[in-house]
């Protein structure tokens, strides 16, 4: 994976950068010594290190702002960092850039029942504001699997889902307003507390631009009163076949449910050693799948499920008798990643989503691939909106293995987009899959989403080397390709 | 004004091309229903999506819709219907209120963002569009977005061209998602509700019951509903969807016995009486300028009172307190009493001028500096030269 070219001169100036810096913000919120930076060199995509020139804390708004006017006047890269859990490796550092981190902005400001929706900062966690609002008998609805540490900031940034977008949503549809500052140091505040902001629709935009337009620094997020009633039905099948077919089914039906998640048999095997949630051992695929909404919805939901799973061939087939007993079925899906991680010493989840009908095709794929490279690949799925998370196992100390896993990781996502589907889900573009962009869009359509980059940061400041496999200079992107001579028939009547 | 009717991508951008090369701004249409709202543009040629119709791919278990921009709205909608989907975001048809005959087409749907009750349950038309091909003002055919539900590859321009009222690129095909419709539909109605008590209401109802509408309507605009039309104060309708709709609503009046007079719709009459809300019947008929406002639900009863509407013009709050559609007989200026009101969670739209045109008012809300020169960055990059709806927004945009 290359990165853009370091500006050696911008790098050379690096002291200069880190006291013009350390004059901007409070004391000790720039940080430029060896072992800070090391902290930052990577995130959830482990694969991929790089030390930043330094990394700065701002503490609010007027902070971002500064701070952003400084290194637009002086041609420095910025990446935006909220708990650096990125799986795409959306906040990995540039060896001329600076890392903007969220740390500090991590209060949550205001929490307004009256209105359904609280204002917090960039650095607040996913689960901190079901947190704060709970008792109250709220919740927000994006719950990523590592809603403990990812950041509201990074949720915008990477528009994040989890297991309940099927039902829910995902970030982008659970937004109400932003407060954010462009790489010039403007300040914009879009939406608020009402539904729709007026005119272009800026907030959705900027809701998964992986960093690369602006910089939040408030976010004001629905909240929704929590469900009368939520249960999971646990069915095991004996191959992903039948599983897949039960999914389709369910939505055939008319139920949407809150979650439909599915697991294969190496996942069921490795999260069981890990949470002991009481899986079938010899299950091929287990599905679970969660129905919320008033007593009598989940009663007949439930039942309807029950029945689905029974005819399409479930071997086992049980609903949650309690609260506890429903979150013990998550226990496992939630915790599959580290629980793969168990069992190799190192593991690349990959994102694709495809239409639910090529589900089982898709894995059958999957295992023909895994045969021939040798690779071990477990599967866990958000099945209801054919969102796929394979893991490949791989250890990183054998030479060439990196690549071949990630070899591997590229077909299955082509096998993805030939399907109909898409490259990333949930986990983002990044540099992970920034090279595989043309897979999925032509040049003519990359031109127009770096058009949008350019009305927001013209010089290509804001996160650079992610996203895009090439990045055209704004100038060029302006020009205009249609000249008279270049229309067939100039003369001819259209109208 | 000549109309092109491209049947074809390539004939549309053979027409985008030439609009460019001859500096023609053009007026982008679907079947030209909402052509009403927005500024004046200087327009001096049209084209329309209209003949590049037809569905493209629907697969039911998928809950997905493919269609070609210029298909009617009803089209796709007899065909979801048949397989008991339909769209959640509920299209707002204005077809009664500009008093209109025209056929409303997909991507017009798209390109206005109306979205009727149930969005504040289940999403704006910008919550479903999940990938998109389009025309933009250089003339060249772009696509974004996919046909499935869960995708962040890429800018999300899906969101950017829903509600961009053609000014950044012409649609010729949208997907958008679908969903299963409720086995039965059950409406409350409370009658005597007034404005001031209308939050505290659906708080109330939500605690007994998940409703997918609930809107207050005024005297006024009751007896244009002939369903409602008895009731003589403002009143409370909330709906109820599912496998026991009409026993939730049933369910949900008990906790308003007494209080509030309580009236059932069962499914046939209660989807005949949304149609009507969804549509904004109760406007289509008064004089005057259409307003609509968006704003936080709780500053709703002292952003209605601070308008000061005299009693006969007609009023509904939807979307549970978060949207405000009025006609307005007396002139008012919306968005000094939204700033009074309301502070700065909100905006207003003006969706019919009134009789004077009133050229003056601006039709979206007044934007920042910043905002507002963002935005025409945003138009410059997809429309240099300014051929697409030009000014249709704001003065460039």
């Amino acid at each position: 994976m290359r990165m853009p070219e370091p500006d050696r001169a911008i790098i050379a100036r690096r002291a200069e950068v880190v006291s013009g810096l350390e004059a901007l913000v409070a004391p000790g919120s720039v940080i430029s010594d060896r072992t800070g930076l090391r902290v930052y060199e990577t995130d959830g995509l482990t694969a991929y290190r790089q030390v930043p020139m330094a990394v700065v804390l701002p503490a609010n708004t007027d902070e971002v702002s500064t701070v952003l006017r400084f290194c637009h006047d002086r041609g420095i890269k910025v990446v935006p960092r909220g708990g650096g859990t990125s799986l795409s490796g959306g906040a990995l550092p540039l060896a001329d850039g600076i890392v903007l981190s969220a740390a500090k902005l991590n209060r949550v400001l205001e929490i307004d029942l009256a209105n359904q929706c609280a204002v917090v900062q960039p650095g607040v966690t996913n689960l901190a504001i079901t947190d704060a609002v709970s008792d109250a008998g709220y919740y927000y609805a994006p719950d990523p699997s590592s809603q403990i540490a990812c950041t509201i900031g990074g949720n915008v940034a990477e528009n994040a889902g989890g297991v309940h977008c099927l039902k829910y949503g995902l970030t982008t549809n659970n937004l109400l307003g932003l407060e954010a500052v462009l790489i010039t140091g403007e300040v914009i505040r879009i939406g608020g507390k009402h539904f729709d902001s007026e005119a272009y629709d800026l907030l959705g935009i900027i809701t998964g631009s992986e960093g690369l337009l602006c910089v939040v620094t408030e976010a004001t997020v629905r909240l929704l009163r929590k469900p009368q009633a939520v249960q999971a039905v646990l069915a095991a099948f004996p191959d992903n076949t039948q599983a897949g077919d039960c999914v389709a089914r369910i939505i055939g039906a008319g139920l949407i449910p809150a979650g439909m998640e599915m697991m294969d048999g190496p996942a069921i095997a490795a999260a069981e050693a890990f949470c002991h949630a009481g899986y079938p051992l010899d299950a091929g695929a287990l599905l679970i799948v969660e129905v919320d909404g008033s007593a009598q919805d989940v009663l007949v939901g439930i039942a309807r499920v029950k029945e689905i799973a029974t005819a399409c061939g479930a071997t086992e087939v049980r609903a949650s008798r309690s609260e506890d007993e429903r979150l013990v079925f998550w226990s496992g899906r939630k915790n599959a990643f580290p629980a793969i991680g168990r069992i190799s010493p190192d593991y690349y989840v990959m994102d694709g989503t495809i239409p639910r009908r090529r589900l089982s095709e898709m894995l059958r794929l999957i295992s023909e691939l895994s045969a021939q490279s040798g690779l071990r690949i477990a599967n866990v799925f958000h099945a209801g909106d054919g969102n796929l998370h394979p893991m490949i196992m791989y250890d990183s100390a054998v030479p060439g293995e990196l690549e071949r896993t990630e070899a591997l990781g590229a077909e299955i996502l082509k096998a993805c987009v030939r399907m109909g589907g898409v490259l990333t889900g949930e986990h983002g573009v990044g540099i992970e899959k920034r090279d595989l962009m043309d897979v999925m869009f032509d040049a003519v359509d990359l031109d127009h989403q770096q058009r949008l980059k350019c009305a927001f940061d013209a010089d290509g400041l804001l996160n650079p080397g992610k996203v895009f496999p090439v990045l055209h200079r704004c100038a060029e992107l302006g020009r205009l390709h249609v000249h008279h001579g270049q229309v067939p028939f100039p003369d001819l009547p259209r109208f | 004004m000549q109309l092109a009717e491209p049947t074809t991508e390539e004939e549309l951008c053979d027409v985008v091309r030439v609009a460019v090369a001859h500096d023609v701004p053009l007026d982008v249409l679907g079947g030209g229903t909402k052509r009403a709202i927005g500024r004046p543009t200087v327009a001096t040629q049209a084209v329309t999506t209209r003949r590049m119709s037809g569905i493209i791919d629907y697969d039911p278990t998928e809950l997905v819709m493919s269609a070609h921009a210029g298909t009617p709205l009803h089209i796709i909608q007899t065909a979801l219907a048949e397989r008991a989907q339909q769209f959640a975001f509920e299209p707002r048809g204005l077809n009664r209120l500009f008093n209109d005959a025209g056929e409303e087409t997909v991507g017009g749907v798209v390109a206005t963002n109306l979205s009727g009750p149930r969005r504040f349950a289940a999403g704006a038309v910008r919550d479903h569009l999940l990938g998109f091909r389009a025309v933009s003002g250089r003339g060249e055919l772009f696509k974004s977005g996919g046909r499935v539900v869960k995708n962040v590859t890429g800018y999300d321009l899906s969101k950017l061209v829903t509600g961009s009222f053609g000014t950044l690129a012409v649609l010729t095909e949208v997907t958008l998602r679908v969903v299963p419709r409720p086995a039965e539909t059950g409406t409350l109605v409370l009658g005597g509700v007034g404005v001031d008590a209308t939050v505290a209401v659906f708080d109330a109802a939500s605690q007994v019951g998940a409703f997918t509408a609930g809107v207050l309507l005024t005297s006024a605009s009751l007896s244009a509903l002939p369903r409602l039309a008895t009731i003589d104060h403002s009143a409370v309708a909330l709906r109820f969807e599912g496998d026991a709709a009409s026993a939730a609503a049933r369910v949900a009046a008990q906790a308003f016995v007494g209080r509030y007079s309580t009236t059932i719709l069962e499914t046939e009459e209660s989807l005949d009486l949304w149609a009507q809300i969804r549509d904004l019947r109760y406007l289509a008929g008064a004089p005057g300028a259409v307003w609509r406002v968006s704003l936080a639900r709780a500053t709703v009863a002292a952003f209605v009172a601070g308008l000061g509407l005299p009693a006969d013009a007609p009023l509904g709050v939807d979307w549970a307190g978060g949207q405000v559609w009025f006609a307005d007989t007396g002139g008012i200026d919306v968005r000094n009493v939204l700033k009074a009101a309301a502070g700065p969670d909100g905006h207003a739209t003006l969706i019919r001028a009134g009789s004077d045109g009133r050229p003056e008012t601006p039709v979206f809300h007044p934007q920042s500096d910043v905002v507002a020169a963002l935005s025409r960055r945003i138009k410059h990059h997809f429309d240099p030269k300014g051929v697409l709806n030009p000014g249709r927004m704001y003065a460039d945009i």
